[in-house]
């Protein structure tokens, strides 16, 4: 009795496909990861196709609504005005020498509320409303799919999207807004706390800067790129949740890739929409703002 | 016998208080239907809803208002044992008086007398077929099941036998043939009318599937909420009626699903599936992962259910004693992976009194739980 294998054959029977060279079998992974980006793709725009059929079809209730929104709203307002405080800080510290060569250092709080206003408030905020509030709902909804809840929902004709990921997803769109308004104002709030108090910039320079170079658009822009933040962390969090492997490794694996999708997604769209919203910007005011 | 009971009543007494906490049973009262002696100390102060008692309390003259048979036949719960047997057909036997292993199911003629009822099947499967990715589950499935039946698909584990509970109420779209409820084709359904249909279901899942994060009022009024527009007063008595019906007490009902056992739970889940009245009943492995009692306890209540609501039930078990002593039929599945491409994946399907006769030694291996053959295919990789 041989028990010799043939290492080669069985990779072929593995594979299928009877491929015998190295190139053609190199494609076909390549083409099984993108088929599989594909189909994930594909299952992600009919899961947010039924998420916005729901939303506009039946209101949700508010005993779903109103938990929802103290977690994600009330119980990350802490870390968010942490996080936004701290940033604000570390902005002056790696600026300051660099405007000091050239004598500029009054013009730091112009550049540090732009920003924050424009870029830093709305990506931070978002990141870490990702990381908490994301997992977590990942976490939850796929313990409730490994433990048949989902099903028992499905079962008693209560459509889960609509009793489950409408609530989450609106908390989400409606409160990340002034979550970014809130990382925005103490970011402004610590970065002048240490440029003036403690690098000793000049009060009244530092503030009119601020207030002259910094319009309501860059404001505007800033917490309209933070709406689409929240969307694609509340969906990208329920579809993971929805769609988790089975078991606890499954749970594990659904709140990390939410997080790590989710972080993704806020860095692609944060391009995306940067690029969108400047064009529209300078098309509707061809000079950009100045004091003069 | 007496001496059971004294050490199960003194390990009551241990428990001390009801705001224990886990493990919960140990300061719970006994439910009333057994007959053994309640602690005294931790009963309800309120008065226990009495013609609740007299349904489960066997009898002589034992007489069951079958909701939708005009002449009830008395249930016939003589037990067949082969050395307590009695001579007396008519003497009741307490359930839990019985060891395990000498309460073979007894294969009594279970309401032989009722009327059958007519028409339509509610539930026809017709040559149906569920294949996940490239792994098939099921193959040309044929069954159908008339209102009023208990039926119990019995198998080993993994042969598709939960996932044939999952199409039958829409959960899992097949992918060859088609389920018909009621003259309803499930898979042509939009979706508002599959809502309609699964009303009148009342699916029973195998770990309960409680929502975590409600109580369990919350719990078993959810679908009530849901689904009909009762004031609150009318919403809370129904939840009692249930709460009663299971056997569990009012106090469980702030309680997260969390701070209950598993059998508690499990009845729960039973009171929530109770909720709307529905028409036809689908429980997966109730009695799996219960001690011999509650998993007793868990056979009374569905034909207690049965009694009470005019329903059809689908069972799924591999405990064949629950199948024999609950169902008026069984359907045994094999699974796919070990038959071949032309043999039925059922392979029985008749009243209960004759599966230890069935020719296939597949079946009766089963019932009789013998690994014989089966551990060597094991061993050689099958």
């Amino acid at each position: 009795m041989s028990e010799s294998i043939d290492y080669e054959q069985a990779e072929q029977e593995e594979s299928g496909r009877g491929l015998r060279s190295l190139p053609s079998r190199a494609i076909a992974r390549i083409g099984d990861v993108v088929m599989k980006w594909c189909m994930g793709l594909g299952n992600f725009s009919i899961f947010v196709g039924q998420t916005f059929m729901w939303l506009f079809t039946r209101l949700p209730r508010r005993e779903t609504l109103i938990p929802n929104f103290h977690k994600i709203g009330v119980e990350s307002l802490p870390v968010v005005a942490l996080t936004g405080t701290f940033i604000g800080m570390v902005l002056v510290v790696q600026s300051y020498v660099q405007f000091r060569d050239i004598g500029m250092e009054t013009r730091l709080g112009s550049v540090i509320t732009m920003t924050l206003v424009r870029e830093l408030g709305p990506v931070l905020a978002a990141t870490m409303l990702a990381g908490r509030v994301g997992s977590a709902m990942a976490a939850e909804l796929g313990t409730m799919r490994v433990t048949e809840q989902i099903d028992a929902l499905t079962s008693m004709g209560a459509n889960p999207i609509h009793y489950l990921v409408v609530p989450r997803f609106l908390g989400c769109l409606l409160l990340i807004p002034v979550l970014t308004l809130v990382a925005d104002f103490m970011g402004m709030l610590g970065a002048f706390f240490y440029a003036v108090y403690l690098l000793d910039i000049d009060f009244h320079h530092y503030l009119t800067n601020s207030q002259n170079f910094v319009g309501p658009a860059d404001l505007f822009i800033g917490v309209f790129k933070s709406l689409f933040f929240g969307g694609a962390i509340a969906l990208t969090a329920c579809h993971k949740g929805f769609y988790c492997d089975p078991g606890a490794e499954g749970v594990g694996r659904a709140a990390t890739m939410s997080f790590v999708q989710s972080f993704i997604l806020i860095l692609i769209l944060d391009l995306l929409l940067g690029i969108a919203l400047d064009g529209v910007y300078f098309t509707l005011w061809p000079k950009a703002p100045s004091f003069f | 016998m007496g001496g059971k009971r004294n050490k199960r009543n003194r390990r009551n007494k241990r428990g001390g208080g009801s705001d224990q906490g886990y493990p919960y049973e140990d300061t719970m009262p006994e439910p009333s239907f057994i007959p053994i002696e309640p602690d005294q100390s931790d009963q309800p102060t309120e008065e226990t809803p009495p013609p609740i008692d007299e349904y489960y309390a066997p009898h002589d003259d034992y007489e069951v208002p079958v909701a939708y048979d005009d002449n009830p036949a008395p249930y016939d719960h003589s037990a067949a044992e082969s050395e307590a047997k009695t001579e007396e057909s008519g003497e009741e036997i307490a359930r839990t008086d019985v060891p395990r292993t000498k309460r073979s199911a007894s294969i009594s003629d279970k309401r032989k007398d009722e009327k059958p009822l007519n028409g339509e099947p509610l539930v026809r499967i017709r040559r149906l077929g569920v294949q996940f990715d490239s792994h098939r589950v099921l193959r040309n499935i044929t069954l159908d099941i008339p209102r009023g039946q208990t039926i119990a698909i019995l198998g080993e584990s993994g042969c598709g036998k939960t996932v044939l509970l999952k199409t039958i109420i829409g959960l899992i779209h097949p992918t060859a043939g088609r389920v018909i409820f009621d003259g309803n084709d499930l898979s042509k359904l939009g979706e508002r009318e599959l809502t309609q249909e699964r009303i009148r279901f009342g699916f029973v899942f195998q770990q309960a599937a409680l929502f975590d994060s409600m109580t369990i009022e919350q719990n078993i009024s959810f679908p009530l909420r849901e689904h009909t527009k009762k004031k609150n007063d009318e919403i809370t008595s129904i939840v009692a009626g249930r709460l009663a019906e299971v056997g569990l007490p009012e106090s469980v009902l702030d309680k997260k699903p969390a701070q209950l056992s598993g059998g508690m739970r499990k009845r729960v889940g039973l009171a929530r599936a109770l909720a709307m009245e529905p028409e036809i009943m689908l429980y997966d492995e109730p009695t799996t992962g219960l001690d011999p009692i509650m998993s007793d306890v868990i056979n009374e209540l569905i034909i207690g259910t049965r009694k009470r609501h005019p329903v059809t039930s689908i069972m799924v078990t591999h405990d064949m004693e629950s199948a024999k002593k609950v169902a008026d039929r069984l359907v045994m599945l094999y699974p796919l992976a070990r038959i071949e491409q032309d043999e039925p994946q059922v392979l029985y399907d008749g009243p209960p009194e004759e599966i230890e006769a069935c020719k296939d030694k597949r079946v009766t291996q089963f019932v009789r739980g013998e690994a014989g053959e089966r551990l060597m295919e094991m061993r050689n990789g099958i």
